[in-house]
Order: structure tokens, then sequence, then C-alpha cells
């Protein structure tokens, strides 16, 4: 006991200099600040690389999340309250009858030093009208006209009233590029907004620095990488690590060892629905509508959020919208007509003699986030009684068979993208979307959304074209996942995207 | 003479003694992965494609699911069991097909004349300065991913190596002058390769297929971890180490499992291979005589 109380203030005095030791380096390992941060630099990471930056013939998300809005700036923003604030646009008039739009354009210079046109303008919207991505063209659908009236002002005459045509001015379809540069445009695009890319290297990274030319304030940080790092695990290590400081976007794969990993402690973690994404099946519209809702009843929505592990940042839906649209609806019995029923989907299978129909499940084997839920898919319809194959593929082939396949080269598949109800509009057949999925009802339906003259209408109209497309049985929604961010604590200023999913890098500062 | 003889001769057994250890052990690994494939034909603790998102990420130990569950609640032991049909088929049939096909080739350039060698050595030469993998990944593009496809571009990338060193071994039987005898005795060709050469040349080609079967379960596996392998609802330790990538973080243990069946199986059939090449080359024998 002597030798104990005599040793005592040593270990003491031990500890406690362990201890200050340790909150000494520990507490400056935790509070160290980005080395970025005295640069005036930021390292982000993105999971995809999109390939090609024309985003008048691709809208990945992969890319919309960069070049939108930080390179490329449409006519106007849309706000989060609902207001509309001048983009390449410094002021505009609408008129009465909402058919006729005059844009005036500012006294600005594009990143590459050329000024803004009025022909740069009227190129841009020709460019988006004929594009082939729908989402772009779709904004058009009412447009007559696109004309010069002086050297600052564009008009642009609508048949008739277009919801379409206005959101999208504030979309990718409405954004402005210089018509002399468009050669260029998969590799550097050029635009008005407060960052020039300076580089973009294919499954590498991309390099913004501040464009000068930039008509509004300079963004806090000048220099910006974004790193492609398509290994998950990787990204969050790099995090962790202190190699990056943001992750921007990371898809639920990862939710759930970001959780584990305390990635939510030691980090920003940032949630936004509208960089989220719904995660449906589709099931080719060929296939006898019975045997739709019968294959619509064998998917149990909780099962698959539960695979997941990150019930926190997903919610079980019917309905193909984001919580941020506002005729979203999770999952209840009003909203669901073919609700979780293995045992009265088997009973329809049985008595229809579905189960010797032989049926092709596409499944996309290189993206997790969608190799999962065909992990449950395939073997739950097995064991309802259908007799189904799983064609697994990589995402090249994916692209050739689901995309531009015609007739429709599978019978069902899952996949997760953009809660943009446009797509699944066919005016035509040929304008049918990816999954070759036409219905009359539907486009009619959001026709008629399009001409809402109030918003209340436009609502209303919009909550029919979603009950007919559930009805329908051809895109079943299962879950609808948030937009999960990670960002270094110093690192501040994130705010919900204003061009589509686009990342608002000018908002971020140390 | 006499105080060589004493020293050289206790050498023998210790290094039979060696010889036998790895051929005991390599045997009985390999013994051991073919009863599981064969007892997954009749027996597995539970489906291992179904999901039970309940069970999901259970800890080894569990009861009911010794090396606990994946990421949805699939049991690993049953994976493991039937990722060892995957091995066994890929692996023996990409190396099956290499013998065979490497046995033709090989005993057509050792007996039939210098043209017919240079074409094929060169051919060979050709083959195997195209990296196996890349012909994998350009098959898996073609022709999409799957078990078949990785057999056959195995057997694209191991005939050559067969080849080679059938034709060398033929060479060598060639040359011995019983098949001087034979052809003065009037056989023809293809007789002397069957009736002479094959039988002698059987330990080459058994020791060279046990190496590339082994190699053939490496092989694959790594396709599968890169996703051109096969895809569920077939299994390969390699697809197990792939979905294993993701639940690291937070599920240590499900990488593991995969990569020590993978490591047990190849070592046992490269320790069956040695003990065999040990056992039948015929020159090893008189070395060590």
């Amino acid at each position: 006991m002597p030798k104990l109380i005599a040793m005592q203030p040593k270990r003491l005095g031990a500890i406690a200099a362990a201890t200050i030791m340790l909150a000494a380096f520990g507490g400056a390992e935790a509070l160290a600040a980005s080395p970025r941060a005295t640069e005036n630099k930021m390292i982000l990471v993105a999971r995809q690389d999109p390939g090609t930056l024309d985003y008048v013939t691709s809208n990945l998300t992969a890319l919309r999340l960069w070049i939108p809005s930080n390179v490329v700036e449409p006519l106007v923003y849309f706000e989060k309250d609902g207001t509309v604030t001048p983009g390449v646009a410094e002021s505009w008039t609408i008129s009465d009858d909402r058919l006729t739009y005059v844009f005036t354009i500012r006294e600005a210079k594009f990143s590459n030093g050329a000024p803004l046109t009025v022909e740069d303008v009227i190129y841009s919207l020709n460019t988006m009208k004929s594009s082939p991505v729908l989402q772009n063209s779709a904004a058009y659908n009412a447009v007559t006209a696109i004309e010069k009236v002086d050297d600052r002002t564009v008009k642009v005459t609508l048949s008739r009233p277009s919801q379409a045509f206005w959101a999208g001015m504030g979309s990718t379809a409405g954004l402005i590029q210089p018509e002399a540069a468009a050669g260029s445009i998969a590799t550097d695009p050029i635009g008005t907004g407060p960052y020039k890319l300076v580089k973009y290297t294919t499954n590498s990274a991309f390099e913004f620095t501040a464009n000068p030319e930039y008509w509004g304030p300079a963004p806090a940080i000048k220099d910006v990488t974004v790193r492609i790092v398509t290994d998950g695990t990787a990204g969050l290590n790099a995090l962790e690590a202190g190699e990056v400081d943001a992750i921007p976007v990371n898809t639920i794969d990862l939710w759930e060892q970001l959780v584990k990993r305390e990635f939510d402690k030691k980090f920003t973690l940032v949630t936004d629905p509208q960089i989220g994404e719904p995660t449906y099946a589709v099931i080719n519209q060929k296939i006898d509508p019975e045997l739709r809702q019968a294959i619509a009843g064998t998917l149990d929505r909780q099962a698959y959020n539960d695979a997941f592990g990150a019930a926190w940042g997903a919610e079980n839906t019917c309905t193909f919208a984001l919580p941020n649209q506002p005729w979203y609806q999770p999952e209840n019995a009003e909203s669901c007509p073919y609700p979780y029923d293995l045992e009265g989907a088997m009973k329809t299978i049985l008595e229809k003699g579905f189960n010797t129909l032989p049926l092709e499940y596409a499944s996309l084997s290189d993206v997790p986030d969608l190799s999962l839920p065909a992990d449950i898919m395939v073997p739950t319809l097995q064991a309802a009684g259908l007799n189904v194959t799983r064609n697994a593929i990589d995402l090249a082939r994916y692209s050739q068979l689901i995309f531009q396949g015609r007739p429709p080269q599978f019978d069902i598949t899952v996949m997760s993208g953009d809660a943009e109800p446009g797509q699944w509009s066919c005016p035509t057949p040929d304008k049918a979307g990816w999954s070759t999925y036409c219905s009359a009802d539907y486009t009619d339906a959001l026709a008629q959304a399009d001409v809402a003259t109030s918003d209340e209408e436009y609502l209303a109209l919009m909550q029919k074209a979603a009950d007919i497309l559930r009805k329908d049985a051809v895109i079943v929604p299962l879950i609808a996942k948030k937009g999960v961010g990670l960002f270094d604590v110093d690192l501040k200023g994130f705010t919900e995207p204003k061009v589509a999913v686009a990342v608002e890098l000018r908002a971020l500062h140390w | 003479m006499s105080t060589i003889a004493p020293t050289a001769r206790p050498i023998r057994p210790k290094r039979r003694l060696q010889l036998n250890a790895s051929l005991v052990v390599g045997v009985a690994l390999t013994i051991g992965f073919l009863v599981i494939a064969i007892v997954s034909f009749f027996w597995l603790p539970s489906n291992p494609n179904i999901p039970v998102i309940k069970d999901r990420l259970l800890p080894p130990g569990t009861a009911g699911h010794l090396l606990g569950t994946d990421v949805l609640g699939r049991d690993v032991i049953a994976q493991l069991m039937v990722g060892s049909r995957t091995s066994i088929l890929v692996g023996a049939g990409g190396a099956s097909i290499a013998l065979i096909l490497g046995t033709i080739t090989g005993l057509a350039a050792a007996a039939y004349g210098k043209i017919a060698d240079e074409l094929i050595s060169r051919g060979a030469d050709i083959m195997l300065s195209i990296p196996g993998m890349v012909t994998a990944l350009v098959l898996a593009a073609t022709m999409g991913s799957g078990a078949l496809t990785t057999i056959l571009a195995l057997s694209a990338f191991f005939t050559p190596s067969f080849t080679r060193v059938i034709r060398s071994a033929a060479l060598s039987v060639l040359q011995e002058d019983f098949i001087t005898a034979a052809r003065l005795y009037g056989r023809g060709k293809l007789f002397i390769l069957a009736r002479h050469v094959l039988p002698n040349i059987a330990g080459v080609m058994i020791v060279q297929f046990t190496l590339y079967f082994a190699a053939g379960i490496l092989t694959e596996a790594g396709l599968s971890y890169l996703g051109v392998g096969v895809t569920r609802p077939q299994i390969s330790w390699g697809m197990m180490l792939n979905e294993a990538q993701q639940q690291v973080g937070i599920s240590s243990p499900l990488a593991v499992w995969p990569g020590l069946a993978i490591v047990f199986v190849v070592l046992g059939l490269n320790l069956l291979g040695d003990g065999l090449r040990d056992v039948l080359d015929p020159k090893l024998k008189r070395r060590t005589a």
C-alpha cells in the first residue's frame, strides 16, 4: 500500500500528461482544418464518370451534378421559395395569356472571353429544342418561334401555355452556350457560370477555377477539383484520411457503412431529396396487365429498404417522385394499388398459368445499388412461381439493351434515376422513353398539366398522372432515396440545387 | 567411395517423406474440396440465393449460421458450398479443354515436322503474348459474362502453355530408342503417339492439369470479383468477395471466408501437383534413386 500510495502521484502525472497529449493531438486531428482551406481550394469526390460533358445529348447524373449551374447557366433560376431570379437573362416579361416570353439578355461574357449575344441564346434554345434527351426537348413542345427582337432581347412564342417551358428555362433545357464553341461541348463546355472547366480527364477528375468573366460575385473558393473515385469505400477512406473535403453524393449502398464508421459524426451529413433518386421496377408493357400487377404484388418495399440498412435516408413509396415533389406520397393503402401480397400474387400466377411463361430479368451487374435489389427481386419472383431467368449485364450492354432496344429487349428490370415524370410521356410511340413505355392516358394527363394556369390545377393533374402510372404497373416504384452528402465540418454553405441536381459549388466556403 | 554412400543414402527417406507430406496435404485439401462440392448437390444449410432480410449480417457463430450471413441474410456456408461447384466447373472445365487442345497441338508440333512445329510454336508464342485477363474481358464484353465465357477464356490462354509443355515432353520421348524400334516395326505416327508417347507423358499432363486447375480457380475468382465472371443464381467465391467489398467497414469476416476458401483450394491443388510431379516424373525418380 505505501508503495502504491507513493507511486500514485507519478501515475496520476503520467495519466494526466497522456491525457493532455491525447487531447492535444487527438483534438488537433479532429479540429485540423483541411490544408485546402488556407489555399482557397477544395477537392470533392464523384462516384461516376460521365464519359461526355455534352449536356445536350446526355442526361447522365454524373454530368448534371457538375456542369449545369457551375459552368453553364440557364436563362433564369428557380429559388427554393418559388421565386425566379436572373440567370443569363437579366429580366423577362410573360404575356397575360402565357404565350409570349420576352427575355432581356445581360451584358456578359462567356468563360472563354467571347461576348454573350442574342444569337448564342437563340442557338442554344434551338439546340435544346431538338435535343435527343426528352427532358430537354419536351420543354419546347409548345414553342412555335424563337426570335431576335434586338441585340439584347429574345422573344419566344408558344402555341399554348406550358408549365414545362417555363420550368425548362430554369433547368438544363434553358442552358446557354456559345455557338462558336459548340463543337467542343463534349470535352470543354463553355458558359457564363461562376466557374470555368480547366480540364476534364476521363475516369480521373474535373478541374474548375473561378470564371474571371463571371457577371456575379466571385465564388468563395477559387479552385475546385472533383476526383472520380468509382469505389465508394475508397472515396470514404479518402475523406477520412483528409485527402478530399467532401463527397456531395453518396449512393445508398454506402449508407450503412457510412453510419457504422461514424462518418455522420465526424463530418457534416446533409440529406436533400432533390439530388436523391427513386428506385423502381420496370415491367415490359407488352406483358399481360394481370401478370404485371401480380409481379408488382411480389415487391416487398420494406425488404428493399431494410436490405440497404439505411431507412433514415429512404422511404417506401408507390409514387414515381421524390418527397420534394408535391404529388409524392409515401407507401400507404391509398397510394399503392398493388401492395405486397406474395400469396395473392402466387395464386394469380398459378390460376392464370403465368408460371409457364419464360421471363427475362435484365440485371445491371456492376452498379451495387441496382444489383442488390435484383438479388432480392429475382429469387422472390421465382419463389412466387414465375419462370424468371436473370440476364446479368454491364452498364455498356445495359444501355444498349434497355435504352436503345426497340422493341423492348427485357421483361423486368430495376432502375434508379431521375424523378422526372415527363420522361414517361410519349406524344408519339417513337418518342417513348428508354423503357419504351407509352401510355396515351398518362401522356394526356401530363399534357393537361402542362397547360394548367394555376398551381392547384397543375398539382391536381400531376397527381392524376401519377395515379395512372401507378395503376399501369409498368413503372413500379419501390423506394425514394434522398441525396446524402458528406462535407468537411469546416466546409459550409451547401444549398439545394437550383438547376436539376447540380451541386452548387459557388455556395460552398471554408 | 565407401564414405560417400553412407552419407548420401540417409537423405533419400527424408526427401521422400517431404514429398509425400506435400502430396498427402494436397490430396486431403483437394478431396475435402471435392467432397464439399458433391455434398452441396444433396444438402445445403439453406438456399444461398433467397434473401432473409431479418437475418442480414449475422456474425460468425450465430446458431444456424456458423460463418454468419451476408447483407441479404443469405448463409455464408451455403454460398461457399455452391461456390465450390463453380470453381470446379470453371477451373476443371478450362484446364480440361486446354489439356485436350494443348495435347493435340503439342503432339502435332513434336511429331509432324519442322513446318508444323514452327507454325504451332509461333502461334502459341503469339497467344501467350496476349494477357489472359484481356482475353477474358474481351470475351465477356462480346459474349456476356458467365461460366461458359470464363471457361472459354481460360482455355484460350491455358492452351498455349499446355502446347509448349506437351511438345517438349513428347519431343523427349520421341528420341527414345523404343520409338525408333516402333518406327522400324512399321508403326504409323498416330499409333506411336497414342500407344507410346501419350502413356509416357501422362504424368506431365496430370501435373500440368492440377496446376492449371488451381490457376483456373484463381482466374475465375478474379474475373467474378471484377464483375465479368459468373453472376447469380450461380455463385462464385470471387463474386462473394466482390459483394463483401462494400461491407468491409460493416462486417469484415464476409470477405475473409471466400478468401480463405480460395487460398486452401489453390494451395491444395498446387501441393497435389507438386506431390504428383515428385512421384510421376521419371527424371526426378532417377535423380532420387
